[in-house]
């Protein structure tokens, strides 16, 4: 199926799915266009939580979600590479990215994101408050509620670096 | 130049048929239909990361040799099973040789990210013509055991920590849970080099018999690439060799008749001597006390502790060494058989391996040692360091913990 010219392709990694689900906000992945988030397979595999999974399914169902595979040469060719050095949903994520010349939504830093910078550009990794800025920018959430999820996401190991979401709008 | 997927088809048909499977029995590992085997290896399907990934660690591989720019066809599993005809039916045996491999791998995939310089294979090679039975066998055993306790300068002293000896000599080792029947294997990989591995399940002594045996195989056999030493198959003449340079390893004849003597032991009931004084000869003659000679359950405890070996193979040993005639090897085996042995053992501090050597925990420390530090020095991610930990039964929360307490959160 073709993608509309303007529309954005995300991958996305197992800690941003976990991270929104943490803040209750999963449903954003659907609300935000002209992104549309994609999950490998292999990242689906890595949730292990059955309330999690149950809630990605329900996002898969209602269509914010939806389920890839690698399968081209080139993306198995750079997920064999890329295996060495990463887990495998992150691996799916930047041989997917690179592939295909699409974003990644990943909190993922260090060796991942050195060499996602090198496949795709830094300004092509989305991170969680990323998407939520997004979200505050188009009055799909109040600051005040952006900052609750900053402590959510704090008590959930996620500290973010600044003190309220006013600070980078 | 990137591959076709009609390319990457014919190397995983040549990859399975290698290992002497056929569509059907690979099927069931990759959680695919044997038609769509048939079609991905036609190249008439795409096939999955997820899919490649199973059939990659059905045929004992890892993802990438199907892109190298020269596929392998034949390598260590391959070998194993053209060794071996009926292993592919063997469900558990084969899981677990993928087991090894996948281990064996991202060792030394870590050790290459780390830099670490592994040893070559320092080894000796041994070549020997097949044993044509098995006294030949028992002697081409005993005699390569001694040349290389030799060369590595052993004496006729205990070998230590075998793990360690072998290690030393660059061959990689590693404890997995084998089936009961096999007590450890020996692959060679063009990737990994020489790997020996044991049976986890098996006591420490045991399994430090296993080592020894393997060591064998890699001395002697390794142009084979590859054995399994399973128990049905310890009349076969190269087990039988292996086995003989085991006995002769651990408990060196010299090493034990030394030690025998220290225990005021070993010597004969009745000795004589004749001293010439360039005229005459004097006779002398020395009889033992009655019953002095005769060693004891608890040498034979005191024995296996000094050599790390078990209690029954030290008395085989003694046996064969005739440092125990038969009727005396059969009083210390029926007392070995109850139970009192293990009192002895007890009552002297000596039991047959040191407590606390374990060399699943030493190579389970050893494989986590090194994936921590490539996952401090930037070169895995969490999630790689996550999964290398599952490798080796370790959970996530485990990997969180150890990473909070040592600040690498």
């Amino acid at each position: 199926m073709g993608e509309a010219a303007s529309t954005i392709v995300v991958i996305t990694d197992a800690n941003v799915i976990i991270n929104l689900f943490h803040i209750g906000e999963l449903n954003l992945l659907g609300a935000l266009p002209p992104y549309r988030f994609r999950i490998p397979s292999e990242v689906l595999a890595e949730i292990l939580d059955p309330t999690q999974q149950d809630a990605v399914n329900a996002c898969i169902d209602a269509g914010h979600l939806e389920e890839i595979v690698v399968d081209t040469m080139a993306a198995l060719a750079l997920f064999a590479e890329l295996r060495d050095m990463m887990g495998r949903g992150e691996a799916a994520c930047l041989a997917l990215a690179a592939t295909t010349g699409s974003h990644i939504a990943s909190d993922e830093k260090k060796r991942f994101r050195r060499r996602a910078i090198d496949l795709i550009g830094e300004a092509q990794i989305l991170r969680t408050e990323q998407i939520i800025v997004e979200a505050i920018r188009r009055n799909l959430m109040t600051v005040q509620e952006a900052d609750t999820h900053k402590a959510t996401l704090a008590a959930n190991n996620y500290a973010l670096p600044f003190t309220s979401f006013v600070d980078v709008l | 130049m990137e591959l076709t997927r009609e390319q990457l088809g014919q190397r995983i048909r040549a990859a399975r048929e290698s290992c002497g499977l056929t569509q059907e029995q690979l099927a069931d590992p990759a959680r695919l239909s044997r038609v769509a085997i048939g079609q991905i290896e036609a190249g008439a399907r795409s096939v999955s990361s997820l899919e490649l990934d199973r059939i990659a660690h059905a045929v004992g591989r890892d993802i990438k040799s199907f892109f190298a720019a020269a596929f392998v066809e034949r390598d260590a599993l391959s070998a194993l099973f053209r060794s071996d005809a009926e292993l592919a039916e063997q469900g558990e045996l084969h899981k677990a040789l993928q087991d090894c491999l996948a281990v064996g791998r991202e060792m030394t995939n870590l050790e290459r990210l780390l830099g670490i310089d592994r040893a070559q294979l320092l080894t000796a090679f041994y070549d020997l013509p097949v044993p044509q039975s098995k006294w030949d066998a028992i002697q081409q055993g005993q005699k390569i055991a001694i040349e290389e306790r030799q060369r590595l300068g052993l004496g006729t002293a205990p070998a230590g920590d075998l793990c360690d000896v072998l290690e030393s000599q660059g061959v990689r080792t590693g404890t997995v849970s084998l089936p009961g029947n096999i007590s450890g294997l020996t692959l060679v990989d063009d990737g990994i080099g020489v790997f020996v591995v044991v049976n986890a399940d098996h006591p420490p002594v045991r399994q430090r018999f296993s080592w020894a045996h393997e060591y064998a195989h890699v001395l002697v056999d390794r142009d084979r690439s590859g054995a399994i030493s399973r128990a049905e198959n310890r009349a076969d003449l190269l087990e039988v060799r292996a086995n003989a340079f085991a006995a002769e390893f651990l408990m060196p004849a010299d090493g034990t008749l030394q030690f025998v003597q220290t225990l005021g032991k070993g010597a004969a009931s009745r000795a004589q001597v004749s001293i010439f004084d360039g005229d005459v000869a004097v006779q002398v003659e020395q009889r033992s006390a009655p019953g002095s000679q005769d060693i004891q359950l608890y040498d034979v405890a005191l024995l296996a502790h000094h050599f790390g070996s078990s209690r029954i193979s030290a008395l085989y040993r003694l046996k064969n060494l005739r440092l125990v005639d038969e009727p005396e090897f059969q009083r210390l085996k029926t007392e070995e058989d109850s139970g009192a042995g293990q009192t002895i053992a007890d009552f002297l501090s000596a039991p047959e391996t040191t407590p606390g050597e374990s060399a699943r925990d030493d190579f389970r420390r050893r494989f986590l040692g090194l994936a921590l530090e490539a996952y401090r020095r930037d070169e895995i991610t969490r999630s790689k360091l996550s999964e290398l930990a599952s490798m080796v039964d370790m959970k996530p929360n485990d990997v969180r913990s150890v990473l909070s307490s040592v600040g690498l959160d």
